[in-house]
């Protein structure tokens, strides 16, 4: 059993609050990522979890063992980090099989199980090289090699992929699901790239400012975000957002917002009228504004101001009245700058959000 | 290749040695201004006595070498041979070299890689030590050897243990065997080790003890070797000290030992040799490891 739970756990260094009251439980295998942008204490809660940091308050769990008082080496983890911290001066061979010389394993039981993982990883042939001698790719599976070679209940890493390059990062990604499910140890993923999270996490913690600000799966989390941090953070590119007060027009309950009315589905705005909320942020992902002929059935009016073509789609920035909406079109028909976009957005879609908690409002 | 093409390639050499010959002109003179002295000193120390007893300034070539000065050698005061200094400046350099070694690496250490309350202020302390020169800590630093050497003479639970403070080699390295500089070189060369490096190995079940000697040694070998030769020219040129709190003979360092054969007229020739039996192995070190030196003082000597 390998499930790492968090209980309230702080983190402070003098008047900085890394981690905040964090309570969160990593399933047993499971691949979860952390996920939040730079400095939002994800390094930190990792470093907690393996030992290499004390909590200023609460709990750290492995199993059903609590481990506050445990030392790194005695938790059964394993580390991979951002910078691939390899022993410049060692060879590869060395480098994974650094962490069995302390633990009384005999010299050729270390060399199979080297050779084993390298196979793995398919680094067999670079065993007698220094890192020096090796590209970021290969350093990375040196990195990871040296961390499975222990066969650690628990894999956590900080941001592996962040120093390869476009193309071998999506190729590790891949690798990296590949070896989760092979290896079934439970692993613990920090990103800042929701790219990364949402196509390798089983679930996701968004993290902000050393505060959890939600858990769940990456769909979960893209459909219904928990608060307007959450929302505009996840998605490329980002959610637009707009402010707005709750209205009745034409016997419907909507939004009046400076670019127009957006009509509310009747359960959200049963919801709202419940809660008593007044001002909102109404959110809504590019991929959702479709354009429509008719000015009747249009909730936004604007020109294209410019227009990013990716070869499979296209990213229109809609200048309204007041501000500027980015909206998601396939690459044909393709869309002239100037040309005037009629917007229309199912009321399904729209993310509604208290102006003043931030908090999403609606199912 | 055509004869006007060569020419003309000739020519391109000629002018770039004609554009760089002002620098090479500069740099040969200000050699030779340094190698003088030296060279003075290699060709005095092969000539015969009679050249220095004649009129006029000695001859500036070795017109009648004598190599037996070389082995003449030996304090005409005391007849101890130079055999006898320069092991003592072997034993004194080896063991303030040796000792720096582990001081410097140990604090470095503490500086570089633990958290602890005051670190930085007891950090700034150690630079300060840098800047107070030889010449002020001298006297001090005397009258805790002559108090040591005094206890340790008179007092029974210490004279046992036959430590000799004047007069012995622990008088003559004492105050050397750990200093700022040192503390202040490797912490530089320890920074420059990426942190992550210590949790990796602190994951891995290594203790500070074993990363220090399997990571960080390794890793920094290049700011020791420079430690290492900076602390053993240090020691091996010391004068004032070792005059200090020597008088028997037997104990005295090369550099003295030559000072006291210089001061005897009839032996100035051998005296010359001295000199130069004395800087060889110094001068071997320095070419050996001009590199660590070079390096170690003007950039990452880490990095690899
Ligand atoms: N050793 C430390 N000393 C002081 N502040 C730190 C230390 N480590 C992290 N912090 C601070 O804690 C916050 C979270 O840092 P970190 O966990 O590294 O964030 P992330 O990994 O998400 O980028 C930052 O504000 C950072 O400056
Ligand atoms: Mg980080």
């Amino acid at each position: 059993m390998a499930r790492v739970f968090f209980q309230d756990v702080t983190k402070r260094f003098g008047r900085v609050f890394a981690v905040r009251e964090l309570t969160l439980e990593v399933h047993d295998q499971e691949f979860f990522v952390l996920l939040g942008p730079s400095g939002c204490g994800k390094t930190t809660a990792l470093r907690i979890a393996a030992g290499l940091e004390e909590p200023t308050d609460g709990d750290i769990y492995i199993g059903d063992r609590l481990v506050n008082y445990v030392a790194a080496k005695d938790r059964d983890l394993a580390m991979v980090f951002q910078n691939y911290a390899l022993y410049p001066h060692m060879s590869v061979h060395d480098n994974v099989a650094f962490g069995l010389r302390m633990r009384q394993y005999s010299r050729s039981e270390i060399d199979r199980l080297v050779r084993e993982v390298a196979e793995t990883l398919g680094i067999g042939d670079l065993l007698n090289r220094k890192p020096g001698q090796l590209s970021g790719g290969q350093r990375q599976r040196v990195a990871l090699g040296r961390a499975m070679v222990r066969r650690p209940q628990a894999f956590l890493m900080d941001e592996p992929l962040s120093n390869l390059d476009a193309k071998m990062r999506v190729q590790m990604r891949t690798e990296l699901v590949r070896l989760h499910r092979k290896l079934g140890a439970t692993f613990i993923y920090v990103t800042h790239d929701q790219v990364e999270a949402m196509t390798m996490g089983q679930r996701i913690a968004v993290l902000n400012d050393g505060t959890l600000q939600q858990v769940g799966p990456p769909q979960e989390v893209y459909d219904r975000p928990a608060n307007r941090f959450v929302a505009e953070f996840i998605g490329s590119p980002a959610m637009n957002f707009l402010e707005g007060g709750v209205v009745r027009e034409n016997d419907r309950d909507g939004i009046r917002t400076p670019e127009g009315f957006l009509a509310l589905p009747d359960a959200v705005s049963a919801e709202i009228r419940q809660q008593g909320v007044r001002s909102f942020v109404v959110g809504i992902r590019p991929e959702h504004l479709t354009p429509v002929a008719e000015q009747a059935a249009a909730a936004f009016e604007g020109t294209a101001d410019l227009v990013e073509s990716l070869g499979s789609e296209q990213h229109v920035t809609v200048a309204l009245k007041e501000t500027a909406i980015v909206v998601r079109l396939p690459s044909s028909p393709r869309i002239e700058r100037g040309a005037t976009l009629r917007l229309a957005v199912a009321p399904e879609h729209l993310h509604l959000f208290d102006a003043e908690t931030q908090l999403r409002v609606g199912p | 290749m055509t004869a006007a093409q060569q020419s003309s390639r000739i020519a391109g050499v000629a002018q770039r040695w004609l554009r760089r010959l002002p620098a090479y002109a500069v740099l040969t003179f200000c050699a030779a201004l340094l190698l003088f002295p030296l060279y003075v000193t290699a060709v005095y120390s092969l000539h015969p006595l009679t050249e220095f007893l004649n009129e006029g300034v000695p001859s500036l070539w070795p017109s009648n070498p004598q190599w037996s000065n070389y082995f003449k050698s030996g304090s005409g005061v005391s007849n101890t041979p130079i055999g006898r200094f320069l092991f003592n400046s072997v034993v004194v350099a080896v063991v303030i070299t040796a000792a720096q070694l582990v001081t410097a690496t140990l604090s470095a250490y503490a500086f570089a890689f633990l958290r602890f309350p005051g670190r930085n202020v007891l950090f700034v302390l150690f630079l300060a030590t840098m800047m107070v020169p030889l010449e002020v800590a001298i006297i001090p630093n005397f009258q805790t050897i002559q108090w040591l050497d005094h206890h340790f003479r008179t007092q029974a639970w210490l004279s046992w243990t036959q430590i000799t403070w004047i007069d012995g080699y622990p008088g003559l390295v004492a105050p050397f065997l750990a200093t700022g500089f040192g503390t202040f070189l490797l912490r530089q060369a320890f920074l420059s080790i990426p942190g992550e490096l210590r949790d990796a190995a602190e994951m891995d079940g290594y203790g500070h003890w074993r990363f220090l000697l399997f990571v960080v040694v390794p890793l920094a070998r290049g700011a020791l070797a420079t430690l290492a030769i900076f602390a053993f020219l240090q020691a091996w040129n010391q004068y004032l000290w070792p005059l200090l709190v020597t008088n028997d003979p037997d104990m005295r360092t090369v550099q003295i030992g030559i000072a006291a054969e210089a001061s005897d007229v009839s032996r100035i020739n051998i005296a010359f040799a001295g000199t130069i039996t004395a800087f060889l192995p110094m001068l071997l070190l320095v070419v050996v490891f001009q590199r660590y030196l070079v390096r170690g003082l003007f950039g990452g000597s880490v990095k690899g």
